[in-house]
């Protein structure tokens, strides 16, 4: 195994689980956590692709593409979480919300008999 | 170089047990700060993969600046859904097996892609970066991330710095103007945090200079830079909060578009040279993508900044925040 290969096989768990977890989870800032997990094995995945044998030094290209991809990521984030809030803040989300909450806590109770 | 010592090993598996446990702990306090930790980690596998320009990118914007945008979102909804945060999600037997057969089924499904797709690649031809070292010379930057981004990709970077503003102005439209209240009070712990803060922002606004400076060498630039002032100016946030209105102040407007503004007037003076449009060659390249990266920095570091405020403070309900909802 050469060292591109183990951060390949990284890249590509860090991205599973992040993928599983947008989906699995219900609460929406871990799901905002997930994407950024997801983004992160997209970036570790891209870069050790530029490790190749045929060349001596690390392909700076791959490098330049994770730095915008980076910083595409943090903007996302920004308006994801600001929507995030936005709408557990609005008054019908809120007794949702409410609702949420006590079905939640009669479901945990629920299993834990 | 070529085989993975025992540190490369302690990096995968620490990052992968750090993303896995960050998803799943119930606290999301305690997962965000386990994604911090993740990030910094992962700035330690930028270096061992010798992308120390990464590794700068993460620590300071993919750890740092990501996580107190989280951190900020957690007190906030904290505040107006209590419990929201630290109340454990439920599931069945069902899904949890389900998650087990996600994680198998997509990982099995993924690796024999990549099996089948990936040694080709790693063993082909060199791609772009024989072309990209042989360019550097007379890129303006002798530190080819630099050069790629500032130069040869001058458009994605520039399209770049209109995602931020886009984002922005997203925000803008979720949320009115913060308003005049002081919303952390500062006393007691906050005054420590004021006094260093104080302390720190000179050094900070140093480093960002220095990271400008030192881009076009040596790993740093723009990003980097823009970020160190980000935090700067989050941290200035928690210690005072803003006292006046702070999205629509004077000056705001012309710095946020400042990286942009100056990215399309070098584009138009490479014109003006003979050149194609963002096209720098020769002598004065090195200026050009100098002033460049001082405006970008400039904008991007407002830009982080005011979006951290965004994500931790709730809109003054007083102050044109849009409505909430036809009902209340």
């Amino acid at each position: 195994m050469t060292t591109a290969g183990l951060y390949l096989a990284t890249g590509l768990a860090v991205f599973v689980l992040g993928a599983v977890g947008l989906f699995w989870h219900s609460n929406l800032i871990r799901r905002a956590l997930a994407l950024n997990f997801m983004a992160t094995g997209v970036f570790l995945f891209l870069v050790a692709l530029g490790r190749r044998s045929t060349i001596p030094f690390a392909d700076p290209v791959p490098h330049a593409l994770v730095l915008t991809g980076i910083v595409v990521a943090v903007s996302t984030t920004a308006l994801l979480l600001v929507l995030i809030c936005r709408f557990h803040e609005t008054a019908e989300n809120k007794s949702a919300d409410a609702t949420e909450d006590e079905k939640g806590r009669t479901e945990t109770a629920g299993d834990r008999e | 170089m070529n085989d993975p010592i025992l540190i490369d090993f302690l990096l995968a598996a620490g990052l992968v047990l750090l993303a896995g446990f960050s998803l799943r702990v119930v606290d999301l306090f305690t997962g965000v700060v386990t994604f911090i930790i993740f990030g910094l980690i992962m700035s330690v596998a930028w270096v061992r993969l010798q992308a120390p320009d990464l590794a700068l990118a993460e620590a300071a914007i993919g750890s740092g600046i990501t996580g107190a945008l989280f951190l900020g979102a957690i007190r906030r909804l904290e505040e107006s859904t209590p419990g929201s945060t630290t109340r454990p999600e439920y599931y069945s037997p069902v899904q949890r097996e389900l998650y087990v057969v996600g994680v198998a089924g997509m990982s099995l499904a993924l690796y024999l892609l990549g099996s089948a797709l990936v040694p080709p690649l790693l063993e082909g031809p060199a791609g772009l970066a024989e072309p990209v070292s042989e360019a550097v010379g007379t890129a303006g930057a002798r530190n080819p991330v630099t050069a790629i981004i500032l130069n040869m990709r001058g458009y994605d970077t520039m399209l770049e710095l209109v995602v931020l503003l886009l984002a922005w102005s997203g925000v803008c439209v979720l949320q009115g103007d913060l308003g005049r209240t002081n919303i952390l009070p500062a006393t007691g712990e906050l005054a420590v945090l004021g006094a260093f803060v104080r302390f720190l922002r000179h050094p900070g606004i140093l480093m960002a200079g220095y990271l400008i400076w030192v881009g076009g060498d040596e790993p740093g630039g723009a990003f980097q830079a823009g970020a160190m002032l980000g935090g700067v100016g989050a941290l200035g946030l928690m210690a005072g909060g803003p006292t006046r209105p702070l999205y629509s102040g004077p000056g705001v407007r012309p710095v946020l578009i400042a990286g942009v503004a100056a990215f399309l007037l070098a584009g138009l003076s490479s014109i003006g040279t003979g050149g194609m449009f963002l096209e720098y060659r020769g002598e004065h390249a090195k200026a050009l993508l100098l002033v460049i990266e001082i405006f970008s920095t400039l904008s991007i570091g407002l830009v982080l900044t005011l979006l951290f405020a965004a994500c931790t403070f709730a809109p003054d309900p007083g102050r044109g925040a849009p409505a909430r909802g036809g009902h209340s």
